[in-house]
């Protein structure tokens, strides 16, 4: 079993690749859209996801919930199988 | 010599709002454009959505910003699309707008107006000053010739007139121009385009992207709907060699354009065969010009700076409103947004729009005297719009009072 991916980790790589700016600090169930999410910052959010967490996110599961905050997107990210090893 | 009393160069968004507003209050009026037709990047470029032109807060229902030509632009617009509101995006009010339509409408209300004459196909190669005004050298089809004036109105977007005459009334470049981008329309796209639409598309994009079918700059890319149902417009922002992008360098520029129509090419073979909504989509129609965010500005009398923007500020010599935010895109991260503190406009005072030592000469547009930062708001068509009336005002007075 790999271990599970968690709200905190998904929030460092939202700090780390600068995906959204809010001033405020972000935390696990901060509205990712309210904060500017937009397409292409979900797209480079998708990528650096899949990236980083080796997983592979389905394009036809996607929903507004399921990008709606770190907390949400770690769970989305958890329910995937392990893909290649996480970079 | 053709002698006019105002000479409005560069017949984008902010030219046509000057040469109309200049032959309205009776001066003889020249528009020169370089293009084959007006409208600048909201139709060379197929810039297809006005922003700017309503009031800043959406709690109420939409108003119109700047009264005169922005507003009857905005209006003709609505009424030929058939759109009866703008659309609320999030924080702000915009509406879509026609490339093609623009450009006819542009062209339609300039010839109502018998004191203006406009020349497209015409590039601006020269400046001098004269005791009268100006005088400038025109290129046409390789044959050269000169018009006088004495009112001059930069609009074209590089503040051309400085580049040509003195590049001391240049603002220093910022360290990073906001990035360019290539827009096509795509026709015959089938499905309801709503929210859900657009996050799956992002997903498949980025997916395709990770499988390596897409080239990576292909995260630069945004949809919008037009103002006919079955139409798209596709975005692709561009990297463009980030703080080596020079848009007046004509080499790098054409090399940029080329590299931005080939990433939507290749996008739209992707999307034809793994897409079902454009199973039927004709190949893109690029536009002909690259969409530059911004070239070179003057430095004015007063020179507009984002906090200014940010803190509502108003001025007793406003001419104009400014009610977008900063829409900052400066690299891959996509646009950072820097909201005003209040839901509230914003004024632009006339020391943007002009310079002392260079009396009878006036800009407006993208090219006029703000900072790098409040830029990012005031290049809106909308807001264009509005300083280009200002400064057609500004220049009829001016030929007015001078004997
Ligand atoms: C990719 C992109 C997306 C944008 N999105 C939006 C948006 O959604 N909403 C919005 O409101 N704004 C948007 N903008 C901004 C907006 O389109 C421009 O800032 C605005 O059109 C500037 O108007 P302007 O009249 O100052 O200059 P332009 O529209 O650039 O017009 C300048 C004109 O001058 C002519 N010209 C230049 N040099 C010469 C010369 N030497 N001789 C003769 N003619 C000359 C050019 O051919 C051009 O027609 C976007 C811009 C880009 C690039």
């Amino acid at each position: 079993m790999p271990a599970a991916i968690t709200a905190d980790a998904v929030l460092q790589l939202l700090h780390g690749e600068a995906i959204v700016e809010s001033d405020e600090p972000l935390a696990a169930d901060t509205d990712l859209f309210a904060c500017g999410l937009d397409s292409l910052a979900l797209m480079r959010l998708l990528v650096a996801a899949e990236q980083a967490f080796g997983r592979r996110l389905p394009p036809a599961e996607i929903s507004r919930a399921r990008c709606a905050t770190a907390r949400a997107l770690a769970d989305w990210l958890n329910a995937q199988p392990v893909e290649v090893p996480a970079s | 010599m053709t002698q006019a009393d105002v000479i409005v160069a560069g017949g984008g968004s902010a030219g046509i709002a000057a040469a109309l507003t200049a032959a309205r209050a009776g001066a003889h009026t020249l528009l020169i454009e370089r293009g084959n037709r007006p409208g600048g990047m909201g139709s060379l470029a197929r810039v297809h959505t006005f922003c700017g032109l309503f009031h800043p807060d959406v709690s109420r229902p939409w108003a119109w910003l700047n009264p005169g030509i922005p507003e009857e632009i905005g209006r003709h617009m609505m009424e030929r699309t058939g759109q009866t509101a703008p659309d609320l995006m999030g924080r702000v009010y915009v509406l879509r707008q026609s490339p093609e339509l623009f450009a006819s409408l542009a062209a339609e209300l300039c010839a109502r107006e018998s004191s203006l004459n406009c020349h497209h196909g015409v590039a601006w190669t020269g400046l001098l000053r004269t005791e009268t005004g100006w005088e400038l050298d025109l290129e046409e089809a390789g044959k050269r010739r000169r018009v006088a004036c004495r009112a001059l109105i930069d609009t074209t977007g590089d503040a051309t007139g400085a580049r040509l005459m003195n590049p001391a009334w240049l603002q220093p470049r910022p360290a990073r121009l906001y990035r360019p981008a290539c827009i096509a329309s795509l026709t015959s796209v089938g499905g309801r385009r709503d929210d859900s639409w657009h996050l799956s598309m992002a997903a498949m994009l980025a997916h395709a992207v990770r499988q390596g079918e897409l080239p990576n700059a292909a995260l630069g890319t945004a949809f919008r709907n037009a103002t006919v149902n079955a139409e798209m417009f596709v975005t692709v922002d561009l990297d463009a060699g980030g703080t080596a992008w020079d848009p007046l360098d004509a080499q790098h520029h054409a090399a940029v354009l080329q590299e931005g129509r080939a990433i939507i090419q290749s996008l739209w073979q992707w999307l034809r065969a793994n897409h079902p909504d454009f199973a039927d989509c004709p190949p893109p129609s690029h536009a002909e010009e690259l969409g530059v965010r911004e070239g070179s500005c003057y430095s004015g009398d007063h020179l507009l700076g984002g906090d200014d923007l940010a803190s509502c500020r108003r001025f007793p010599d406003e001419v104009a409103l400014a009610g977008w935010p900063m829409e900052k895109r400066e690299d891959a991260r996509g646009p950072k947004f820097r909201y005003f503190d209040r839901p509230e406009p914003a004024g632009i005072p006339a020391g943007c729009l002009r310079r002392q030592d260079a009396p009878g000469l006036f800009f407006a547009g993208r090219c006029l005297s703000a900072d790098h930062e409040a830029l990012a708001s005031v290049r809106v068509m909308g807001t264009c719009l509005a300083t280009g009336q200002a400064a057609g005002r500004m220049a009829s007075a001016w030929v007015a009072q001078s004997p």
